[in-house]
């Protein structure tokens, strides 16, 4: 089960942190419980590094995360990413969005224009 | 003994009250005849046609050790569902009269009598007392085990 | 579907695969091989592993490995096949069945599984390349040998091929998570780019974390064929959109895809440039002009003109490839169906045919033509509605037949019997039940069969047989029933020595009188044997009294016939169905039975006929034919048991004969009235009643009363039984007066 945390700081940040098992077993309880009504201030940080095991739910949560965030207009950043996601990360390309933080909001196909 | 309480089924034969475990019961049917099958001993009754299902019903009274029961305009068939059994189980009892649906409390149910019961030990899981009448709590796994009530067909035919 | 029903999926294949595999090693052990078997055999492998993986059962992917790539040098010509390298497939074989039959929990706790595992890998290390041998080692030594794969490692070739994935929402929830389709695949190339797209995700309140909103396209370098590439996601192909592009894909089929993909055009466009299975500038000629197709010829990547040939030649090879599977394996046009909602079906169906024969007793006593007419057409529907459904249910017997080779095979060899087996009527078709619970008892008669009945091959020679025993398995059509005889031509069976062991056994006494039938009726009674040696395979006294046994729970029968010097056979004689039954429905003494249709040869009025010497038994156009009274033999009325009254009724009441027939014997059923023919579900009466002989069943007539159905072969026995208590309780002085 993961355990998650999230916690308003002074500085204006808010810190989510997420450990443990994030997966399709738990994967509704945590959005529910902890990101359906999420607030974030204007920096947000996760720190995923505790995240022992990561199925497709998981990671789809995360991305999912990412955009509540980007959509509160509230610039985030992966501070730590851990083994797991890594791993899955590099064997689904996913780098742009864990690493190299490309803005999700640009991504989707509303705002699609050729990029390159 | 932990206070736990348990719904019984109670009905009677021959001025006796029985009860058993209402999770065993399924329905209460009235009786409309039954189809003798051949060559059966006594405490088989026949077989009736519940909804499509061909069931077997016991006369009870026999398999007790008792005389057959008297069928009257009130005898019912008391469908009940045997689930410990290795086969799922589906029989029907014949009584004379279905009564109540009563709670009973495991302090209150007292261990079978050695006597006087002229009922095999084993078929009781004991003896409850309400309003000045004892219900004998029937033992359905054991009364009417398939694998028993087979091998008493199967002596019969010999 | 939920992740049991695909492992189950799984399962089922697997042992398809499996089968086939064993098929084909037969044919090669008789010596016919051609490389169109290797390469099943080879698919076959193939497939299981590629399975497996897909579930993470890495037991079997890592010993399915070493087996693949052995059978991939030998289609490969690298390697001879000989008897020895056949030998060890065959065992490979039955190990991955093993395997397939456990977890990887359950594997690694099996020391046996394990050492029969690395002993096999062993073995086929000298066939395996210096790379296996690595594999083998690693295996060996328990180290998780990585299912990387040498397509990659012969590099250079560019094939490269765009898989476009939009998975079924509910993929995660039946377990099935992109991840396992992503590894496999980097099991068969190397994945260039892989693009999740996150378009498809909802709004925050429609966020369910359990389905998947992520989409792929996939740019796969590999060597793998079409098919192989498929098969990575045929557990999920039915809900799901998938397209394969092959290396050799045009701009056209690009297009198309971008067309049929939910996303926007350009922004799919831009992934699939991206993926570099398409290139800017055409994608943009593409795009621009709606009449692309026609102009455009553009290559989709930018290999050289020849490598497109080339891997136009590929795809089209595996593209013939994949048709010619398909003519040879109908399975294709086929869908699978959980059996028990198939019997759901049947049962219901069995409703409609009794709530059809009621409307038409309703509709014959309404007296209304046009009501009873359009009754007709609804019976006439009806039926026909049941014939289909119950057909879903046959199954042709050959495939339980393919499976006895490998047994002849087997046990010929552990015997040092040269056996060949004949198989005839495969395509005889019987209900699924049954063929299930008839390989059993079909095993032990065959091995009774080639270990009692054929010679040893010096025996033969001595006999001036010829040296090779002849086992037949055939199946056909027999009056409504299904015959299946196993016939062989050795010694046939020894009657003295059966003699001589019931009577040791005290089966029989010392002068017992007995037809050869009856004799060779003793082996089927429990505790008899007559092997002069025990084998291993048989001859230890248990078995076929269970042949007897399973046989007659399926409402069938056995005979034996045998000739000495010339051989056994064993016939199985079997309903066509259990489900439904077309019966004749008559009373006695007001208790409904219904007799099988097909046992019935004629009717008669048995008041025209006397009893033969005051035994159950008359005269019909000169044959004699006994027959049992079904109020007596079933004792319905105590009144019959008075000799006296009985006889006065006799020849008051009406009474009717039907004569019914099982196999060679002939008998009559005497019965009050004859109610006609009727359709009827079977209905098991159920474990009490199942001493009871002669009742077979039970089953509701139109009126919702109960009948019995009969049970034909065991009243014959009955009569039989009978005709000797006769002798001594109806003394002839006192039926004497008939004559």
């Amino acid at each position: 089960m993961a355990e998650i945390k999230i916690t308003q700081k002074q500085n204006n940040s808010t810190e989510i942190t997420i450990s443990g098992e994030l997966t399709i077993y738990c994967a509704m309880d945590a959005y529910q419980q902890h990101f359906q009504q999420l607030k974030v201030k204007e920096i947000t940080l996760f720190q995923f590094g505790n995240i022992s095991e990561i199925d497709t739910a998981g990671v789809q949560l995360l991305i999912m995360l990412m955009k509540i965030v980007s959509e509160q207009k509230s610039s985030y950043q992966v501070t730590t990413l851990g083994e797991a996601l890594t791993d899955y990360s590099n064997l689904f390309q996913l780098n742009r969005y864990f690493i190299d933080f490309e803005d999700l909001t640009e991504l989707t196909s509303d705002n699609a224009e050729d990029k390159q | 003994m932990v206070d736990k309480t348990s719904q019984f089924l109670t009905f009677t034969i021959a001025d006796e009250h029985f009860g058993m475990d209402l999770h065993q019961t399924r329905e209460i049917i009235e009786y409309a005849g039954i189809t003798q099958v051949p060559l059966m001993p006594q405490f088989i009754s026949g077989v009736i046609n519940l909804r499509g299902e061909v069931v077997p019903v016991i006369d009870l009274s026999v398999r007790l050790g008792r005389q057959p029961i008297t069928i009257h305009k009130r005898t019912c068939v008391i469908v009940i569902e045997l689930h410990s059994s290795e086969q799922h189980c589906v029989l029907g009892l014949l009584a004379d009269a279905v009564n109540e649906v009563i709670d009973i409390s495991a302090n209150d149910i007292e261990d079978a009598p050695a006597f006087g019961a002229k009922i095999r030990a084993e078929f009781i899981q004991g003896i409850a007392k309400k309003d000045d009448e004892f219900i004998v709590l029937l033992d359905a796994e054991k009364t009417l085990s398939p694998v028993e009530l087979a091998h008493l067909v199967e002596a019969e035919l010999q | 579907m939920s992740l049991d029903a695909i492992l189950q999926t799984f399962f089922v294949e697997a042992q398809e695969h499996l089968e086939s595999m064993e098929n084909m090693l037969l044919k090669m052990d008789e010596g016919e091989c051609d490389d169109e078997m290797l390469n099943d055999i080879f698919r076959s492998a193939h497939t299981i592993k590629g399975s497996a993986g897909i579930f993470g059962l890495d037991h079997i992917v890592n010993f399915t490995h070493v087996v693949e790539n052995v059978l991939d040098r030998a289609r490969d010509k690298e390697i001879e096949i000989d008897t020895d390298l056949i030998n060890v497939i065959f065992k490979c074989r039955d190990h991955m069945q093993s395997l397939v039959g456990v977890t990887l929990d359950e594997f690694n706790a099996q020391t046996d599984l394990q050492k029969t595992d690395s002993d096999l890998l062993t073995a086929l290390a000298p066939w395996a390349s210096t790379e296996n041998i690595e594999a083998v080692e690693q295996t060996c030594t328990g180290t998780e040998s990585q299912p990387e794969n040498k397509l990659t490692d012969d590099g250079g070739t560019d094939k490269l091929w765009h898989i476009s994935l939009r998975l079924s929402t509910d993929c995660l929830k039946n377990g099935m998570d992109p991840l396992s389709f992503i590894k496999f695949l980097t099991s068969l190339g190397e994945i260039k780019h892989i693009e999740t797209i996150i378009d498809n995700f909802p709004s925050l309140d429609n966020f369910d974390a359990e389905s998947l909103y992520f989409a792929y396209e996939i740019a796969l370098q590999s060597d793998a064929s079409l098919e192989e590439i498929e098969n990575t996601f045929m557990f999920v192909q039915d809900d799901s959109d998938i397209t394969i592009l092959p290396p050799s894909a045009t701009i056209e089929d690009y297009l198309a895809l971008i067309d049929k993909l939910p996303e926007e055009n350009q922004r799919l466009g831009d992934i699939l440039v991206k993926c570099g299975s398409l290139a800017r500038h055409s994608l943009e000629q593409a795009l621009a002009s709606p009449s692309a197709e026609k102009t455009v010829t553009d290559q989709p990547d930018e290999s050289p003109a020849e490598e497109r040939k080339d891997s136009d030649a590929t795809i089209n090879a595996a593209l013939t490839k994949q048709k010619q599977a398909k003519t040879q394996a109908p399975e294709g046009k086929q869908i699978r169906i959980d059996s028990s909602r198939l019997d759901h079906l049947i049962n219901l169906i069995g409703e409609l045919v009794i709530n059809q024969q009621r409307i038409e007793l309703l509709s014959k006593d309404s007296k209304n033509p046009p009501l009873i007419e359009a009754v007709d057409d609804f019976d006439n529907f009806t039926n026909q509605i049941r014939d289909a459904a119950l057909s879903l249910r046959m199954v042709p017997i050959g495939g339980t037949f393919q499976r006895f080779k490998r047994l002849v095979r087997d046990t010929s060899q552990e015997l040092g019997k040269e056996v060949e087996l004949i198989i005839d009527g495969a395509d005889t078709e019987l209900d699924r039940l049954m063929v299930e619970k008839l390989g059993d008892p079909l095993t032990h008669i065959v091995r009774n069969a080639m270990d009692h009945g054929l010679e040893s091959t010096e025996d033969r020679q001595a006999a001036g047989k010829n040296i090779k025993g002849q086992l037949k398995l055939s199946a056909y059509h027999e009056g409504g029933h299904i015959v299946i005889a196993i016939s062989d031509d050795g010694n046939g069976i020894n009657k003295v020595r059966i003699r001589e062991k019931a009577i040791e056994k005290g089966i029989i006494n010392n002068d017992s009188q007995l037809s050869d039938n009856e004799l060779f009726h003793l082996i089927f009674h429990p505790g008899f044997s007559t092997a002069e040696t025990v084998t291993n395979l048989s001859g230890r006294g248990v078995g076929m009294d269970v042949v007897k046994r399973n046989v007659e729970a399926l409402q069938g029968s056995i005979d034996i016939s045998s000739k000495t010097g010339l051989g056994s056979e064993f016939k199985i004689r079997l309903p066509l169905t259990l489900a439904i039954i077309d019966g004749f429905h008559v009373e006695a003494k007001g208790t409904h039975f219904i007799i099988p249709q097909a046992t019935i040869i004629e009717c008669i009025d048995l008041s025209n006929h006397q009893d033969i010497k005051g035994r159950h038994c008359i005269n019909l156009r000169g044959d004699m034919i006994p027959y049992l009274n079904m109020s007596e033999i079933f004792n319905l009325a105590p009144s019959q048991k008075m000799k006296a009254v009985d006889h006065m009724t006799r020849h008051t009441a009406k009474r009717e004969l039907v004569i019914v027939q099982f196999g060679s014997d002939v008998a009559g059923i005497a019965v009050d009235r004859l109610n006609g023919e009727i359709q009827t579900v079977v209905k098991p009466l159920g474990p009490i009643f199942k001493a009871l002989k002669g009742i077979g069943g039970s089953s509701l007539l139109g009126n919702g009363e109960i009948a019995f159905i009969l049970d034909v072969p065991q009243l014959i026995e009955l009569a039989i039984a009978n005709e000797i208590a006769n002798k001594i309780s109806y003394p002839e002085s006192i039926n004497s007066p008939d004559k």
